[in-house]
């Protein structure tokens, strides 16, 4: 079986055959080396900051065979009841509100021409001034409506109600495709998942406020803090609770 | 047979190191190519390098690294994959809807010579692929696994590899016929050179 020939032997082959040694040939593996390097002398120390399991483990016990992992079924109980308990401790803990998370939903004019694109690099030349404004990160929506035409949606972090209005105002007087476009501010409404290296592409002056969070709620998870982790946006009706919690 | 992890941190750090460097380009070109970007494919092989560490102790042939690494890389990219499947509302700027491969290219360059479009093109051929037949076609040509080490990582037999293989081949052929390309691929291609066992 192993005489079988996997050399590329069509056109779609030979492309994937040569993108793939076209990138083979950019890496840089002396560059890669130093940065993990780095990467994984930060990696160990957060690991040993949090206690997690390089503390206890200890570096003379590396070899050691790992636990055996628990069945699923008991997992499964073990989930259930977790959640009980969870359930009946947090039944009556009431979560304060937040008024640091805006979402500002702009109509775009009918028949814009601007694509998603346009709007994000918009938003990233404007990001700088939303940082100036205590802003921590922004991301940005593009939201087809039932009516036709598209919603932009911002989802704002680190400033409050009329902070976020002041600027968007001040965006909206500097940008011409915004002109006379009406819009509202509300709390975030949407509840999706965005990950952190999304979330990051958009951070602005302050990141360490985002990081911090994301570390937090990794941590809880017990997982190692990695850009491709995600971040779910909860809200509620009354008590709009912004959440990162990470898988 | 050697076992990973021994001594202090900083040895366990550098034995990693030196296991995975003399494959590190080959294992961002795979990943680069499944993710069909640059810097998605960079951050999916950052993520496999964390957890391939984390859990390096638990390899117990080094003989067997590359082998294992990519399994992790393999699994980090279904993880990651389902995750944005199950993403309840889509960005708009994954749009990823085109009804062709070919309007994909357009959004990204209008030079079939560019490397971007090219990468484009290949993602897009690719996510026509059910994902076993994906990881195989990319695990057996120009990543130059054996059917054997792809059926382990994939847990199947090395007959199921082939057949894979021969089923993606098949609706690629179908997909692009010879010369449909817009641009020479005959002249650019070149196959990978194998991996020297010394490096491995």
């Amino acid at each position: 079986m192993s005489s079988v020939n996997y050399r590329p032997v069509n056109d779609a082959e030979l492309l994937i055959s040569s993108v793939f040694t076209q990138l083979e040939g950019s890496a840089d593996a002396q560059i890669a080396e130093l940065r993990y390097e780095n990467q994984l002398r930060r990696f160990v120390e957060d690991e040993r900051l949090r206690g997690g399991s390089y503390q206890t483990r200890g570096p003379g016990n590396f070899g050691r065979r790992p636990q055996s992992h628990m069945r699923p079924a008991f997992k499964l109980v073990a989930f259930v009841a977790a959640l009980l308990l969870l359930g009946s401790w947090a039944g009556n803990i009431e979560i304060a509100g937040w008024d640091d998370g805006q979402q500002i939903t702009v109509a775009l004019p009918q028949g814009s021409q601007h694509d998603y694109m346009h709007w994000v690099a918009l938003f990233a030349n404007r990001s700088k001034e939303l940082a100036a404004f205590g802003g921590q990160s922004l991301i940005v929506d593009y939201v087809p409506v039932p009516e036709g035409g598209y919603n932009l949606q911002l989802s704002v972090l680190g400033v409050d109600c009329s902070t976020a209005n002041e600027w968007f105002r001040s965006v909206q007087a500097k940008t011409p495709e915004l002109h006379g476009a009406s819009y509202a501010i509300t709390q975030p409404q949407v509840s999706y998942a965005v990950t952190v290296k999304e979330m990051l592409a958009y951070a602005l002056g302050r990141p360490d406020a985002i990081e911090r969070r994301v570390v937090s709620a990794w941590t809880l998870c017990n997982e190692p803090p990695t850009r491709n982790g995600v971040i779910y946006l909860i809200t509620g009706e009354h008590d709009p609770t912004r959440a990162s919690m990470l898988r | 047979m050697r076992k990973s992890g021994s001594g202090t941190e900083q040895e366990r750090q550098r034995e990693f190191l030196a296991l995975l460097m003399p494959f590190y380009p080959r294992a961002l070109a795979y990943s680069q190519t499944i993710c069909g970007s640059l810097i998605d494919g960079e951050d999916l092989l950052s993520d496999a390098v964390l957890r391939a560490y984390a859990s390096f102790h638990t390899l117990r042939d080094t003989s067997r690294f590359k082998e294992w690494f990519f399994s992790i890389l393999l699994n980090r990219f279904r993880n990651l994959r389902s995750r944005t499947l199950l993403r309840p509302t889509m960005l708009m700027g994954d749009l990823a809807g085109s009804s062709t491969f070919w309007e994909a290219t357009a959004r990204v360059s209008g030079d079939p010579a560019e490397l971007g479009y090219q990468l484009t093109l290949v993602q897009e051929l690719l996510r026509r692929l059910n994902p076993p037949e994906r990881e195989v076609l990319l695990l057996l040509g120009p990543c130059g696994f054996t059917p054997a080490e792809v059926a382990s990582m994939q847990g199947s037999s090395e007959r199921a590899v082939i057949q894979k293989a021969y089923r993606a081949r098949k609706k690629l052929e179908k997909m692009v016929p010879d010369g449909a390309l817009p641009f020479n691929v005959r002249s650019q291609a070149a196959t990978p050179a194998p991996l020297e066992a010394g490096n491995e």
